[in-house]
């Protein structure tokens, strides 16, 4: 193996990060090449260096600062979740939901919604159409009783009635 | 009793569990600051990303799917954190904690080593966030090159890369102060 191959290597060669043949050709060629080896020292040097390294103390009480603020985000998503239920009934089951039957449900809501408006719609109209009819019955109702024309048959049988009727009143 | 893996703790945080949130807190705490101090430099700062990265875990927990290991998801919300800190406040200098000595040495011994892991730290502080992320996650926390593509969003080549170049820059740095 090519030293240019094996420097290449080297920093995954360190850290255990190579296949087993290919560690074993840069362990025997570290044997032999001084240069390879230097390199590969001063790897380990630095590993050293960090290894040399304190950990840091915990800040104190750290875990019951967390847990503190954790209640007090808690208890505001609760509430939030109580608008969506009723009488203990949540609609956190939605949320446990897969993706596809979360999407067919939704599709599904969608469908009756749209198909309801529809329906509310055409109840509607068909509502007005009869209106309509009504509304045209009454008038022709008020133009037989409307006025008639002076020389009309109409207007001499209105008046031959409305006498009748003012002769029945007197007896 | 059998423990609960990370997986099922998450699944009860969830439903609402905040006792399983609170295994998880006393499980990861030392970790999540330890890297969050590395990565940062400010002990201040480390808190803050510690203790932010516990909340979104608490918040993304409906959210959860163990495609990755817990351990790979939390170093990935420390790194995100740290970037986002990062950009928001220009690099701090290292405060000024002290080390504490392994095993008690004279006191000149302990200045000197003292001085020695000042010059370490400010070394590693130096090196570009990336570089850094990759040789902390690799030499404190073990994480595999795969797993730190992962943390970092990048290919293993960029790992291999970020690591090889974080050591010759603290050979480099570390050499000319000896």
């Amino acid at each position: 193996m090519r030293c240019k191959k094996v420097l290449s290597n080297l920093n995954a060669y360190a850290d255990h990060e190579l296949s087993g043949s290919l560690s074993r050709e840069i362990e025997d060629h570290l044997h032999c090449c001084r240069t390879c080896q230097i390199a590969f020292e001063q790897i380990q040097h630095v590993e050293g260096f960090l290894s040399s390294l304190d950990v840091p103390p915990m800040p104190q009480e750290f875990a019951d600062r967390v847990m503190r603020e954790a209640r007090k985000r808690a208890l505001p998503d609760a509430e939030k979740k109580s608008i969506f239920a009723w009488d203990g009934f949540s609609l956190q089951w939605f949320s446990g939901l897969s993706i596809p039957v979360r999407l067919a449900a939704g599709t599904t809501i969608l469908l009756a919604f749209f198909l309801g408006m529809t329906m509310s719609r055409e109840i509607s109209l068909s509502g007005n159409h009869q209106a309509t009819a009504s509304r045209e019955a009454d008038m022709e109702g008020f133009e037989w009783f409307s006025p008639s024309p002076p020389e009309s048959l109409e207007h001499t049988y209105m008046i031959l009635a409305s006498s009748f009727d003012a002769g029945g009143t007197s007896r | 009793m059998i423990e609960a893996s990370d997986e099922q703790l998450m699944q009860a945080v969830a439903g609402g569990d905040l006792d399983a949130f609170n295994k998880i807190v006393l499980c990861y705490q030392q970790q999540t600051w330890r890297t969050a101090y590395r990565l940062l430099g400010d002990a201040m700062e480390a808190e803050d990303v510690a203790q932010e990265t516990f909340l979104k875990i608490l918040k993304a927990a409906p959210r959860y799917r163990p495609t990755a290991s817990f351990r790979t998801y939390l170093y990935t919300i420390i790194y995100r954190l740290c970037l986002d800190t990062r950009k928001k406040s220009r690099p701090s200098l290292m405060d000024t904690m002290p080390d504490r000595p392994s095993s008690s040495p004279s006191a000149v011994e302990y200045l000197v080593s003292r001085e020695r892991g000042e010059e370490i730290r400010h070394a590693l502080e130096s090196l570009p966030l990336n570089q850094r992320t990759a040789i902390i996650l690799k030499h404190d926390e073990g994480l595999s090159y795969a797993e730190i593509a992962q943390v970092m969003d990048t290919s293993l080549k960029s790992v291999e890369m970020f690591i090889r170049r974080a050591r010759e820059n603290l050979q480099l740095k570390l050499t000319h102060t000896k």
